[in-house]
């Protein structure tokens, strides 16, 4: 960048050279220079600054609070040969002038998040400004990253994380992050120097000790580029397809590129962010069960103590080592700890950086917690970042090897609830499908007596009835795959039974879930419509595969109160559900007349639904008709299903007798 | 010994074959649970390096034992000394199995692991250094107590050295301060297993902290050391685990243990009983006789205003009337809630609002003294306060009137104010009488609560929902 600067000026100075009256004072030349300002005169800007040298370094400041407002996105367009020409003044002025002085300059003039270009022109001199300084930079580049840094936070996060399949393409036109791909390769490009320092520091080389605030600063300003803006952006990136990388994709690879310069273990700087709420909580409580109960008054008057303490080491410049330690720790944001997880692990990068020796299970229990976070954040790129790692985490376990003590993990099983959260709730199609193939894995890595316990607390605890509905399915692929494994043998069905996840009293309590009408006869039958198809099957596959006198399954013996508790309720509820709809579809037909006649329309809406603040219109007729009908349909094959059913049931249980 | 390859594998499958590069100091090594500090070198069979934490630079560390890291070296490093430098072959089933791990180990590959052993300390139960675990004996399956699980566990506390207690004790998990156990001891039984043994280093803020405890000897700020045996435990179910009934039952004990708790005086221990009750019950559906769904209700009653007394004995006013607005949503006649609204809304000053429970109360039970004996309370807080109010203002108004100039017309009218207030005085009753009435409701309201005796003759006071 700087070979090319100087030779920019080369040629300038063959091109044309003006000549300059001679100046009188000082003040004359900033009066002058104000003036080429106004006029936007890039020919006497160049001779005045950049030919004759005419400016002393005393004045560099002033000159450069007066230029550097030219810097802007309009100034480039309609003006573009002063705009370059003003680039070269302050890469003069940071090259020759007072390193510190200099540097307080320019980061005033990014201060105030005014406009990227400005920015991103004045981080190569602030670079370089900053380089020139002696070795004790620690604190000059910290106030440099720091205000820096300000400048991407303060640009927001992209809003419309609505965008399904081939749209998500379109995310990168997002304003916003157009901002941010424009702004952060400027900012990795200014630390690229430093960080290489950091790699010396790493190295454990003694006279770079003094470095390691650096490092750390270093590492902060990563990591909050992960949590903001990074953790909002697509970053997949597919070899096999031939689709070129993504911009977002680019910048999150020399992200982690620049934190493997200043963290050697990723495995640990995630894991860290996780452990360190939970040891600052414990610290308080252990403190406050050692000063007797109730004793906060002291508890904060020495918190306070502590901070001030903290404060004054600060203010002189000397933080202890140790307290540094915490710091580090500290700083990193959970949210960013997901976003690196994600990125190491679901997208392959910065691998040299996490240890090759974890156990598979550990890792994905491990992950759990940041998994969570990213299901449950509201920027759906970060939902499928989430589904991601959980996705890839779960695909390296062997089927059925995760112990039924998993499930002692809290972690794991809200991290099934956000899962069903995500099926059910996302809007997004393709992260809700994910999102069910992701939790069917979940049920296949888990061994039998974890699955049947997590089946039925699950079915305990979701009341949504497309989710019962793929549980129940799952019973029934179980209770097959039982059936199947202790086929000959029948010595004793209850011995097995007790054995057996899915056999017997196992069998009856999931079945007793199924079976559970939130209203008995009187539930919305076409709310669980699909549990109850579900449930249905499953008992049809029963009684035909396990016939009466085998009783394997249990099923029988159970048949009493299946019969009386479940399919009767259902038999009473479709036909009050039936009649109801029909009456309804009647009175709709006879309105419809009625309105032909009458010419009155749509009166009797009694409720209007309203979405993110607007009000959907109400129905037409037609719709309600269509809805009508399709309910009667669904109404139909549950019936044709049950009456099936019980005549299979009839059929066996006289066929025996 | 150097150069031999060993297969270390209690299968002996030949799965993780052991080389010893060069040997350790010592006989121990580390036990499970450890935390391991280690530099290693991973190969693939091919030499193709994958991983390695000399290249990162720094030591690796891990908890031995715990299936943190691949079956390989939770088996290869136990087996190690201090000091120690070794070369482990570990089949794909000791390692990343058939599904490898993508990118850097392919399916079904045998790792070549040059392990260096540094050091290793005790597991840190607490985080924070303050309960370490060194394992003795190792314990039976995976599961360990549950907060409400009974605990048996057999115990020898030392103090340099010297034995100063030895016992056998069964406890509630949650509840080990009743049975005088350190809370040190109550964080590691949690994490402990069947019959697992273990040797406990406990600070002095996990054990007795600064004043010590002169009965048993022990001298403030130590730091002590215990050797435990979890004999048995039998776990607490999760609210999910039971059916219906068992809820019942469930809801029942607990009930019990929040009215012990209340009588006690620990207040919100009986709330965290209680509301056991209200997350067993509140969303079970599945009663089948009406019987059964009379008691769910009663029961559900009977926890939200014994949880509603708590909080109000806590002065813990809104979330009283949270509660109250639950049972009031069940019954909205239950005198007990209502006038346990009434005092959280008069401590809050709402004066209006705690009248008019206190007054539906009264138009319920006319006979009820202690709410008519609020009543006249709330009335008369009410009339203080209009009183301090105006006071409050007449003063402000007076420093202003004073800072514009001492002779406002406002200032003159100050005197009037406090005839006009004993006039305001003049149907209240005498203060002897009030301060009578007070006493009454206080103490026929205050026994009530406690127990349901028949010694409290007075049937139409309130609250008295702590049935045993």
């Amino acid at each position: 960048m700087a070979t090319q600067h100087r030779m920019e000026e080369a040629s300038c100075d063959v091109e044309e050279t003006l000549a300059v009256p001679p100046l009188e004072s000082k003040e004359e030349l900033i009066g002058r220079i104000a003036e080429c300002v106004t006029t936007k005169d890039d020919h006497s800007l160049q001779a005045y600054i950049l030919e004759q040298r005419l400016a002393e370094p005393a004045q560099f400041w002033e000159l450069t609070t007066l230029l550097g407002p030219c810097l802007t996105t309009e100034m480039q367009h309609d003006h573009p040969r002063f705009f370059t020409t003003v680039r070269r003044c302050l890469a003069h002025f940071s090259r020759n002038g007072n390193a510190k002085e200099m540097l307080l300059a320019l980061l005033e003039q990014v201060e105030g998040f005014k406009d990227d270009l400005l920015y991103v022109t004045v981080l190569p001199c602030l670079k370089d400004v900053l380089l020139r300084l002696p070795v004790k930079r620690g604190r000059s580049l910290e106030l440099a990253m720091d205000t820096l840094g300000d400048h991407i936070a303060a640009i927001p996060a992209p809003q419309n994380w609505m965008l399904e399949g081939e749209e998500t393409k379109l995310l990168e036109t997002d304003e916003t992050v157009r901002r941010f791909l424009e702004v952060i390769p400027a900012f990795l490009d200014f630390m690229q120097p430093f960080l290489e320092i950091g790699d010396k520091a790493a190295a454990g080389d003694i006279s770079m000790s003094n470095r390691r605030w650096e490092v750390r600063v270093l590492k902060k300003h990563l990591v909050l580029l992960l949590r903001h803006p990074l953790v909002f952006l697509d970053l997949r990136y597919d070899a096999t397809t031939g689709a070129p990388k993504t911009y977002s994709r680019e910048c999150a690879e020399q992200v982690v590129k620049g934190l493997e310069h200043v963290e050697r273990n990723f495995y640990r700087l995630v894991l860290e962010a996780r452990e360190q709420p939970k040891t600052a909580r414990k610290d308080k409580s252990g403190g406050a069960a050692e000063s007797s109960r109730g004793d906060k008054e002291r508890d904060e008057v020495e918190e306070m103590v502590a901070e001030n303490v903290e404060n004054e080491l600060r203010a002189s410049g000397e933080v202890p080592d140790v307290k540094d330690e915490e710091e580090e720790v500290g700083e990193v944001p959970e949210l960013a700890a997901a976003c690196l997880a994600y990125l190491v692990q679901a997208e392959g990068l910065g691998l040299q950086r996490w240890p090759c020796v974890h156990s598979h299970r550990h890792l994905l229990h491990a992950m759990l917690a940041f998994i969570r976070m990213l299901l449950t954040h509201v920027a759906h790129t970060a939902v499928y970042k989430g589904l991601a790692l959980l996705s890839f985490r779960l695909s390296l376990l062997p089927d059925s090897s995760l112990p039924a003590a998993s499930l002692d993990d809290p972690d794991f099983t809200a991290a099934v609830l956000d899962l069903i959260h995500v099926m059910t709730r996302c809007p997004i199609r393709e992260l809700r499908q994910m999102g069910l193939s992701v939790f069917r894995s979940v049920f296949s890595k888990i061994d039998v007596s974890g699955r049947h316990q997590l089946m039925r607390s699950v079915l305990t605890s979701c009341e949504h009835a497309g989710v019962k509905a793929v549980l129940v399915g799952m019973v029934k692929d179980e209770v097959d795959a039982a059936l199947r494994t202790c086929k000959d043998d029948v010595p004793d069905t209850k011995e097995r039974q007790a054995e057996c996840e899915f056999l017997g009293p196992k069998l009856e309590v999931l079945l007793r879930l199924a079976t559970k009408l939130p209203d008995g006869a009187a539930s919305d039958l076409l709310e669980e419509s699909d549990v109850v198809m579900a449930t249905l099957n499953l008992l049809r596959y029963l009684v035909l595969r396990d016939p009466r006198e085998r009783d394997q399954t249990g099923v029988w013996v159970m048949m009493r109160w299946i019969e009386q508790e479940y399919l009767a309720a259902l038999r009473t509820g479709l036909d009050m559900s039936v009649g109801h709809y029909r009456l309804e579809l009647d009175n709709m037909m006879k309105n419809t007349q009625g309105h032909s006649q009458g010419g009155k329309g749509g009166s009797d809406v009694t409720a209007s639904l309203s979405v993110a603040g607007r009000d959907l219109p109400p129905m037409s007729h037609d719709q309600q008709m269509t809805v009508m009908h399709s309910a009667l349909t669904t109404f139909d094959m549950m019936k044709c299903v049950l009456s099936r059913l019980c005549e299979l049931i009839d059929a066996k249980q006289k066929g025996t007798r | 010994m150097s150069g031999e390859k060993i297969d270390i594998t209690p299968a002996q499958d030949g799965g993780v074959l052991k080389e010893i590069l060069r040997e350790g100091e010592g006989t121990e090594g580390p036990a499970k649970g450890d935390s391991v500090s280690v530099h290693y070198v991973g190969t693939l069979e091919d030499g193709t390096e994958f991983d390695s934490s000399r290249a990162r630079g720094e030591h690796f560390k891990f908890t031995l034992g715990k299936d943190q890291v691949i079956k390989a070296w939770d088996i290869g490093v136990a087996t190690m000394k201090k000091g120690e430098l070794a070369r482990f072959t570990c089949k794909a089933e000791y390692a990343y199995g058939e599904n490898g791990s993508p990118p850097k180990i392919p399916p079904n590959a045998t790792l070549i692991f040059e392990v260096e052993l540094f050091s290793w300390e005790g597991e840190d139960l607490s985080k924070d250094g303050g309960i370490i675990r060194h394992l003795v004996k190792e314990g039976k399956g995976y599961s360990s107590p549950n907060d409400g699980a009974t605990v048996t566990l057999k115990y020898k506390g030392f103090l340099d050295n010297k034995e100063f207690e030895s016992r056998e004790v069964t406890f509630v998990q949650g509840d080990g301060d009743e049975a005088g156990l350190i809370p040190g001891l109550e964080v590691a039984t949690k994490k402990m297993k069947k019959g697992e043994v273990a040797r406990l280093d406990i600070a002095p803020k996990y054990a007795y902290g600064k004043d010590g405890c002169a009965e048993k000897g022990v001298p403030g700020d130590a730091r002590l050391v215990y050797e435990v045996e979890m004999v048995s435990f039998e776990k607490a179910k999760e609210a999910w685990e039971m059916n219906a009934a068992e809820k019942l039952e469930e809801s029942k004990i607990v009930k019990e243990k929040g009215t012990a708790y209340f009588k006690k005086g620990s207040y919100s221990k009986a709330i965290t009983n209680y509301k056991k009750i209200v997350s067993f019950l509140e969303h079970e559906t599945s009663f089948q006789t009406d019987e059964e769904k009379q008691l769910k209700e009663q029961l559900l009653l009977a926890a939200h205003l014994n949880i509603a007394m708590c909080h109000l004995k806590l002065k813990e006013y809104v979330e009283t009337e949270d509660s109250c607005a639950k049972v009031l949503e069940m019954d909205p006649d239950n005198v007990k809630a209502l006038f346990r609204r009434g005092q959280a809304l008069l401590e809050r000053n709402e004066y209006e609002s705690a009248s008019a429970d206190f007054e539906r109360v009264i138009q319920l039970e006319p006979e009820n003294k202690a709410a008519k004996n609020q009543l006249t309370l709330c009335k008369h807080r009410e009339k203080q306060f209009r009183e301090r109010e105006k006071k409050l203002y007449a003063n402000m108004f007076k420093k202003l009137a004073e800072s514009k100039d001492g002779g406002s017309p406002l200032y003159q009218t100050m005197p009037e104010v406090g005839e006009w207030n004993n006039e305001m005085a003049k149907d209240m009753m005498p203060l002897q009488d009030e301060k009578a009435a007070f006493e009454d409701g206080e103490k026929g309201e205050g026994d009530a609560m406690e127990t349901q005796n028949g010694s409290t003759a007075n049937s139409a006071t309130v609250g008295e929902d702590m049935d045993i």
